[in-house]
């Protein structure tokens, strides 16, 4: 380390990757199971975006008359456009799966403890990257993408006071149209990609600056080696291992464009991106609290775990450390999956649906399944917190409850069919009419 | 407490010689930074008054929709630009909204009256809630027939009782 050789990576080295990489690192930081390298596939994939994303500008139209034309363009008559187009959504996609991943393992080892600065930018960076994704939706302009920006900003109504002034800010109009989508482009394209980058940029920083991956500081002095070249080349190895993930899935998996978008006319059913498919099922049962009351409040418990949980023992522990908690916590998590599911076997069926119907605004607010989640959630995370005497239990019990709906609520909303109605995978749509 | 700070700041910043109380250095300072934040005020109050859109494109509220031989007795007609229904019925003329209460996707007519594709809301064929995620019933809208020629003029502004005896006309339209 002293006497670095000299060759043509030394100044590269020198000057950057010493800079962004600690000298020594924890044997543990190197171990596939303690970060599965979803930081890294998450900042790996933001770079082929940016790649990927720069070629489809040279090339894609930003008006309402050519968006749909000039993306059929990149799809056919530009060299390897279709590859790109599809390793961009693909890698779209994945972004959004590895940040929630990369987030869920933070929250659920307690890593935020003592590093409340970087929970809130990557906190941050999930917001990035949901705009990132939802402004890309709309911008092929055909008629999938066009109605689930449409059904998605009704959303907005919802959220109290901002809701409808954030939404005509957003769309330029009243509408999704022209104005939404020259909108939707500059923030694609410039606004949240700086923003993302810097909001990146702070994240390494500080994640060097609180000594890289979190560990117990009770747990003894941990074994240390040199980051290089281990650290380096798992970090290459996870980037190679992602692009050819990306590149390989794109060759099979080519990017939908439908045809001209028909303002007047939904398809049937008609869907948001996969990601907020959660959201879009629980506004089906009520509007208040799918748009506004359980998302704010989840990203709310998001937001407070490191002001709540303080204590740094077992921190980078699965799940708060091993023994019963652990068990407890995976129980609960599991009886809480089957809740979320028996809570929207109920409200799917059509005798409660038709009874709800005739209610008062109250009384359907409060009969929904993402109410009845919230109040699981808070009830598990009240019980587990007093039984433990642990703040940290009481926390993650609430988050595991709450994420387990959204998984449930994604996968019934993805089953929907035609009218709304759930079908399972065996069973056939009816054709719409 | 306070009183620490002060030193720690004075010891910080060289106070010039012949200025013994760093007054002018403080005054600067603070203008510095006070003109500094009220130039940044006032253009993010401008960047932000320019980001609000002003353009109305909710278009008219009154409009002609056509002439009523256009449209025959017990039948209803998706206008879809307008996103309305126009139902003609024995008993008269009137538009029904063909935008979702819940979210504002487009409803389809349909056996028992309208459906909403995007969250399965339910509407009866006077508009009124079967069942689904919505609050309020299809709002109907007042037509009224100007002469000469028989337009039909819709008013969004005056809203009508539903028209009875749709039943008979499912199926007419899509």
């Amino acid at each position: 380390m002293n006497q670095p050789h000299r060759d043509s990576t030394e100044t590269l080295r020198r000057f950057f990757l010493w800079h962004i990489h600690p000298p020594r690192i924890t044997t543990r930081a190197l171990c596939a199971t303690a970060t599965f390298g979803l930081g890294i596939a998450t900042l790996v994939l933001f770079m082929l975006l940016c790649g990927t994303g720069f070629v489809l500008m040279l090339y894609y139209v930003p008006t309402p008359q050519q968006a749909l034309s000039s993306t059929a363009d990149i799809e056919h008559a530009v060299a390897f456009g279709g590859l790109l187009r599809a390793a961009h959504r693909l890698a779209a996609h994945a972004m959004v799966l590895t940040l929630a991943l990369h987030l869920l393992r933070i929250a659920l080892t307690a890593a935020y403890v003592g590093r409340t600065v970087n929970w809130l930018l990557g906190l941050g960076l999930l917001i990035s990257t949901l705009g990132l994704s939802f402004t890309g939706y709309l911008l092929p302009w055909d008629q999938l993408s066009f109605w689930a920006v449409s059904v998605s900003g009704g959303l907005a109504d919802h959220v109290p006071l901002i809701g409808a002034a954030a939404r005509r800010v957003l769309l330029g109009g009243s509408q999704v149209g022209g104005a939404a989508l020259t909108r939707f482009y500059a923030l694609h394209v410039a606004v949240l990609p700086a923003m993302t980058t810097a909001l990146l940029a702070l994240h390494l920083w500080r994640l060097r600056k609180d000594g890289g991956l979190a560990r117990d500081p009770m747990a003894g002095p941990p074994q240390l080696i040199p980051s290089y070249p281990s650290l380096l080349r798992a970090e290459v190895a996870v980037a190679c291992f992602v692009t050819a993930a990306v590149l390989g899935a794109a060759l099979f998996l080519p990017a939908p464009l439908g045809g001209w978008p028909d303002p007047h006319a939904p398809s049937d059913p008609e869907k948001t991106p996969w990601y907020f498919l959660w959201l879009q099922e629980m506004v089906s049962h009520s509007a208040p609290v799918g748009g506004f009351v359980f998302p704010g409040l989840l990203f709310a418990l998001l937001l407070s775990l490191p002001f709540v949980d303080r204590q740094v023992e077992n921190v980078g522990q699965a799940l708060g450390g091993p023994g019963v908690r652990r068990t407890a916590l995976i129980a609960f998590a599991a009886s809480c999956l089957g809740a979320a599911a028996l809570l929207e076997a109920l409200f799917v069926r059509p005798d409660v649906a038709t009874w709800l119907a005739g209610q008062g605004p109250l009384t359907r607010d409060l009969c929904s399944p993402g109410s009845g989640l919230l109040a699981l959630a808070l009830l598990g995370g009240m019980s587990f917190g007093f039984a433990g005497r642990s703040r940290r239990a009481g926390l993650l019990a609430a988050l595991l409850a709450l994420v387990c709906g959204v998984l449930v609520f994604s996968l019934v909303a993805y089953l929907r069919g035609p009218g709304w109605v759930f079908y399972w995978p065996w069973q056939k749509w009816p054709h719409a009419g | 407490m306070a009183n620490l700070t002060e030193n720690k700041q004075s010891a910080r910043t060289p106070v010039e010689p012949d200025e013994p109380d760093g007054s002018r250095r403080n005054f600067l300072n603070t203008a510095t930074v006070g003109l500094a934040g009220l130039c940044g005020l006032g253009l993010a109050a401008g960047v932000g008054r320019a980001v609000i859109p002003d353009i109305d494109d909710a278009g008219p509220r009154q409009f002609v929709v056509g002439t009523l031989p256009d449209f025959k007795i017990n039948t209803v007609t998706p206008l879809r630009d307008r996103d309305l229904f126009l139902v003609r019925g024995e008993a008269g003329i009137a538009a029904v909204s063909a935008r979702c209460t819940h979210l504002g996707c487009t409803v389809r007519r349909t056996e028992t009256g309208f459906a909403c594709p995007c969250h399965g809301a339910l509407f009866g064929h006077r508009g009124e809630i079967i069942s689904g995620p919505q609050r309020r019933p299809l709002p109907w809208y007042a037509v009224t027939v100007v002469e000469p020629g028989g337009r039909l003029m819709v008013d969004l502004e005056v809203e009508v009782e539903p028209l009875d005896g749709l039943e008979n006309t499912a199926g007419t339209a899509s």
